[in-house]
């Protein structure tokens, strides 16, 4: 299983929604973390593991960005059922109920 | 050696005396000791509301402001993660997680990064995203997501720790 911890692979401080929001931005995440870790999981018919513990907070925008985002982008259709791909870990049950909503939201939009 | 009447009814009166006394103190401890309980708890779901009180005033005063503050945009961050750990501790309450991730959002989710913020003058100009009555009705769903919140937590207070 592909592991990617938030506070030790990204930042203690993810922040924004681009680029130009900040250097630990949801757009960043997206591309160079998250993206990867999926294609490298969707390959070997795992699953990704997303650490989001031992954070200085997290923004709406900055987790919609990157997980209703990455349904939105072309490179993963939603027939892939990329919820299922992950698996959250935190202690703060409300974060992974708001991850699962924006990309069952983005999912809904893109077969619309 | 038989004991008769005469003997045991002084000691067992004694015995009653005692077990009453000592079994009312019980009972009255107990209970205030319940009462510093739930009295402590009020306490504590007091400051818990005043702190989204002052959340919901941060976060207006921020969405309202001229200009886009980092440090202020940093601070609600950690001070919504701060309240959103406190309300999901087990024991503590019994609030829907949904309202949580309400509040995280309409306060968080638009107008609330850089490229995403602007002043009250470009709110006025052709073509600008946010005008001021998109930042009006953004305020409008702060308040709704915070009265939402303190409703529910007021409710696990009386039935809870009445």
């Amino acid at each position: 299983m592909k592991i990617i911890n938030i506070k030790e692979n990204f930042s203690r401080y993810p922040a924004g929604r681009y680029r130009a929001d900040g250097p630990y931005n949801g757009e960043k995440f997206r591309e160079e973390l998250l993206m990867p870790a999926l294609s490298e999981a969707i390959n070997k018919g795992e699953k990704v593991k997303v650490e989001l513990d031992g954070v200085r907070g997290y923004n709406s925008s900055f987790l919609e960005e990157a997980f209703g985002g990455l349904v939105r982008s072309s490179k993963f259709m939603p027939s892939d059922d990329l919820l299922g791909k992950f698996e959250f870990i935190s202690t703060d049950e409300s974060l992974i109920e708001e991850i699962r909503g924006y990309m069952k939201e983005a999912a809904s939009l893109a077969t619309q | 050696m038989l004991f008769h009447y005469q003997d045991w009814w002084p000691l067992a009166k004694l015995l009653t005396s005692w077990a009453l006394i000592i079994g009312g103190w019980y009972i009255v401890h107990r209970a205030a000791l319940s009462r510093e309980r739930r009295k402590e708890k009020r306490e504590e779901i007091d400051k818990i509301i005043e702190e989204i009180r002052a959340i919901e005033s941060i976060a207006i005063d921020f969405h309202n402001s001229k200009v886009f503050d980092k440090k202020v945009n940093s601070n609600i961050t950690l001070r919504i993660d701060r309240l959103s750990k406190k309300l999901q501790t087990p024991s503590t309450f019994n609030i829907p997680t949904q309202l949580m991730i309400e509040l995280r959002k309409s306060i968080t989710l638009r107008h609330f990064d850089k490229s995403d913020f602007s002043s009250p003058a470009q709110r006025i100009m052709k073509g600008n995203p946010y005008p001021a009555t998109t930042v009006d009705a953004l305020i409008r769903d702060i308040n709704f997501a915070t009265d939402e919140l303190i409703d529910s937590i007021e409710y696990s207070k009386n039935t809870m720790f009445p």
